[in-house]
């Protein structure tokens, strides 16, 4: 008996002299110090995505067009591709990424704690999100505004026509916030129905439960057709908001958000020239201008001053294609959406696609 | 000297358990200074003063005043009150259907007994989340659209809109309730009379009972004296202390009258069926745990089935039941949690909502973390202090 007490009191001794090591360690860690850990971290992400061999990328598992599970188990839709761009401009294989699926309370602080690489997830750039949650936005990759879906037959034509409303909406965006303003600086009364779950608002908004159904225009589009009657809604010709939509990394990492960024513009910038997937190798071959030659990496190592090889914009653009290229593959007549591009175009055809020089 | 003293089983059992404080103390300390460093080297240090900037959101149902420029501290509080109103009300109910059909649990009638323990067993068995997306999918969605929606005692109302009794719809349940009217004020005052004086009065009874020997029925006179006084006083008031609001739909929805939503409604029905099935099998259990000794006296000494079961089975059934009472109550306040699944603004709810637009996850976290168990602290006190009451005195 004695014996086994003096063990357990051997044992606990051992355990509290080893925790204790362990605290005073993170004791000894200083406060000012905290420096010296941020640079040590800036140029982390790249080489732990180096290091593992593949990007991490958060997404969404169900939102039609952006980013959703096939039965298959495979991420398709734009953001989706978005992340095997820049998968194939930092490997160089679009392949080699893996999906997390995040739900929208989830997906800040899963890239704050370094679970993900980049989030591509209808994130809009806030201030608040930029400050106050230490992260950073790339460009917006798509600009999206939010909108009404309502009843045909509901004689609702503006915003003005929803007093006293019942208004469904979807949790964990911007849209309730969005919302709340507009109703509030327009004197107009109105009563938020919020639900977690999309399947649990449409089976409510389809069966009247609500008289609108509030989000970003895009995505009312793409659920619009999934109701079991599409000619019976309709959207506000109204936005009530601006919505960027862009990819975060984590504050700090400078280098990290300069690839990500310049992955997005070099999509941007792949459209402007007319450069796709199919014609890129001829134009590789034939090209004169030396902004394009700089751009498929034959002048200037514009690769290397990101930390990549020098063919990573060609490897991107040749794997999974230019910016419109993939919008026409997720968004165009053939995906069966047929959104308008509004403007998510180049500046050359009068959209806010804008990519600075190459060079 | 120093060996024996190693030998004593006090000295080890002190310095064991010493040991296990220190070592607890450590392990606590480490995850708390790992979370703050961890978090200072991302710049996010958590910080409360996001409680008391404007939320900038609406809330569906809230009982106290709350717009798109309350703090986030009151929509905190908006959502705590529903969360505490319904759980409230849920434990009401559920207990009175729980008596009911625990009791019928254990009828000898073959029909009822079996009726009973088909009901428990089918609901004990299903989870929580189906239950409610079934009333809300399956009941309250399947009502009648807002168009064609049940109206009891229709009426033209003087705005143009269309009034009633009551309005049942898909959206929810508007009747007619009463509402404090000009006279209101007045009339609390004479109320506030009336339970002094009724206080009062009382107090003199209990000094009559100790005098005289006899024991009037002192609360039953004080509470009698109460109404008299308030019905006096509502009949001879000039302006009628409340009036009966009658909701009247004109636009979208129906105004006025007391509402309740389909979210508030599938919760409750939900939850009260989940919970009065736990709780009839408590009672079952504090029933069946009374000697069968005590029946078979009771009817010896001729008490009726109905005396024997009020004054001799549940008085000795309740002791047995508070404790396993205790911890299915304190499961209502956290099953209410569940209603974000169908829309319902709870506690949970505004805190999701909360932390997409200030992003503060760990601070929400905690936050949520301490009321939830603040009100389960203050539940199983309140059953503490009621369990020790009932208990069985020694002498």
């Amino acid at each position: 008996m004695k014996q086994r007490i003096m063990l357990v009191l051997l044992t606990l001794l051992a355990a509290a002299s080893i925790i204790s090591c362990g605290g005073k360690e993170q004791a000894a860690a200083p406060v000012a110090e905290t420096q010296v850990v941020e640079r040590s971290n800036s140029t982390a992400t790249l080489d732990t995505v180096m290091d593992r061999g593949y990007l991490i990328v958060g997404v969404n598992a169900s939102n039609p067009g952006f980013s959703y599970l096939d039965p298959d188990g495979n991420y398709l839709g734009f953001e989706a591709d978005m992340g095997r761009s820049i998968a194939a401009a930092v490997l160089g294989d679009p392949e080699k990424v893996q999906f997390r699926p995040l739900t929208s309370k989830e997906r800040f602080a899963a890239l704050q704690s370094g679970e993900i690489d980049l989030l591509i997830r209808t994130a809009t750039h806030t201030m608040t999100r930029d400050t106050d949650l230490s992260l950073d936005f790339s460009a917006p990759y798509y600009y999206d505004g939010q909108t009404f879906m309502v009843r045909k037959d509901s004689g609702i034509k503006t915003i003005a026509d929803l007093e006293g409303a019942a208004i469904c909406v979807l949790t964990g965006s911007t849209s309730e916030g969005n919302l709340s303003d507009i109703m509030a600086s327009r004197n107009l009364t109105y009563k938020p129905v919020l639900f977690e779950n999309l399947d649990e608002l449409m089976g409510a908004f389809e069966k009247g439960r609500a008289d609108a159904w509030t989000g970003d225009r895009s995505g009312l589009m793409t659920r619009m057709r999934n109701t079991a009657d599409p000619s019976a809604y309709t959207l506000l010709d109204e936005t009530i908001s601006k919505e960027p939509l862009a990819i975060g990394v984590r504050h700090g990492d400078d280098q990290w958000g300069d690839i990500v960024n310049w992955s997005l513009y070099g999509l941007f910038f792949a459209e402007e020239h007319g450069i796709t997937s199919a014609n890129i190798d001829s134009i590789k071959s034939s090209t004169e201008k030396p902004e394009e030659q700089a751009f498929l990496g034959m002048r200037s190592e514009l690769g290397s001053k990101l930390g990549l090889s020098n063919d990573w914009a060609y490897n991107m653009v040749k794997k999974t294609g230019n910016y419109g290229e993939l919008f026409d593959k997720h968004f165009g007549p053939e995906s069966g959406l047929s959104i308008p591009r509004g403007f998510n175009k180049p500046w050359t055809g009068g959209g806010l696609l804008y990519s600075p020089p190459f060079r | 000297m120093q060996l024996t003293k190693l030998n004593d089983d006090r000295v080890l059992r002190t310095a064991g358990q010493f040991l296990f404080a220190l070592l607890v103390i450590f392990i606590v300390a480490s995850m708390y200074g790992n979370t703050i460093t961890a978090l200072t080297n991302r710049g996010m240090l958590p910080s409360f003063k996001f409680l008391s900037l404007a939320a900038g959101i609406d809330i569906g149902e809230h009982i106290i005043p709350f717009d798109n420029s309350s703090s986030n501290f009151r929509a905190i509080i908006v959502g705590l009150l529903n969360t505490i109103t319904i759980s409230f009300i849920v434990i009401l109910f559920s207990t009175f259907l729980g008596l009911f059909i625990g009791l019928c649990r254990i009828s000898k009638n073959w029909l009822v007994k079996n009726i009973a323990l088909a009901y428990i067993e089918v609901i004990r068995n299903v989870p929580l989340l189906v239950l409610l997306l079934f009333w809300y999918r399956a009941v309250f969605m399947e009502m009648p659209h807002i168009k064609k929606a049940l109206i009891l005692g229709s009426f033209q109302s003087s705005t143009g809109g269309k009034g009633g009794t009551l309005f049942l719809s898909n959206r929810g349940l508007s009747i007619a309730w009463l509402k404090p009217a000009e006279g209101w004020t007045l009339f609390l005052y004479i109320v506030a009379v009336a339970v002094l004086l009724a206080v009062v009065f009382g107090l003199y009874l209990r000094a009559y009972g100790k005098k005289t020997g006899r024991k009037p029925m002192v609360f039953l006179w004080s509470l009698s004296l109460v109404v008299f006084i308030s019905a006096l006083g509502w009949i001879i008031l000039p302006d009628s202390p409340m009036v009966m609001d009658y909701p009247t739909l004109n636009g979208f929805n129906p105004v006025g009258g007391l509402s309740i939503s389909s979210e508030w409604g599938s919760l409750f029905s939900g939850l009260i069926l989940y919970t009065s099935a736990y709780i009839a099998e408590a009672i079952r259990a504090g029933i069946q745990g009374v000697d069968k000794g005590q029946v078979e006296a009771a009817h010896s000494l001729g008490l009726s089935n109905f005396q024997t079961i009020r004054l001799v089975v549940l008085p000795q059934a309740l002791r047995i039941t508070i404790p396993p009472l205790t911890s299915i109550y304190l499961g209502v306040a956290k099953n209410t949690s569940l209603g974000v699944a169908i829309g319902f603004p709870d506690l949970f709810s505004v805190i999701g909502t909360l932390l997409n637009q200030t992003g503060r996850a760990l601070e929400l976290i905690l936050v949520v973390m301490t009321i939830y168990l603040g009100l389960s602290l203050i539940t199983s006190l309140i059953m503490n202090i009621y369990n020790s009451k009932i208990q069985l005195e020694e002498k």
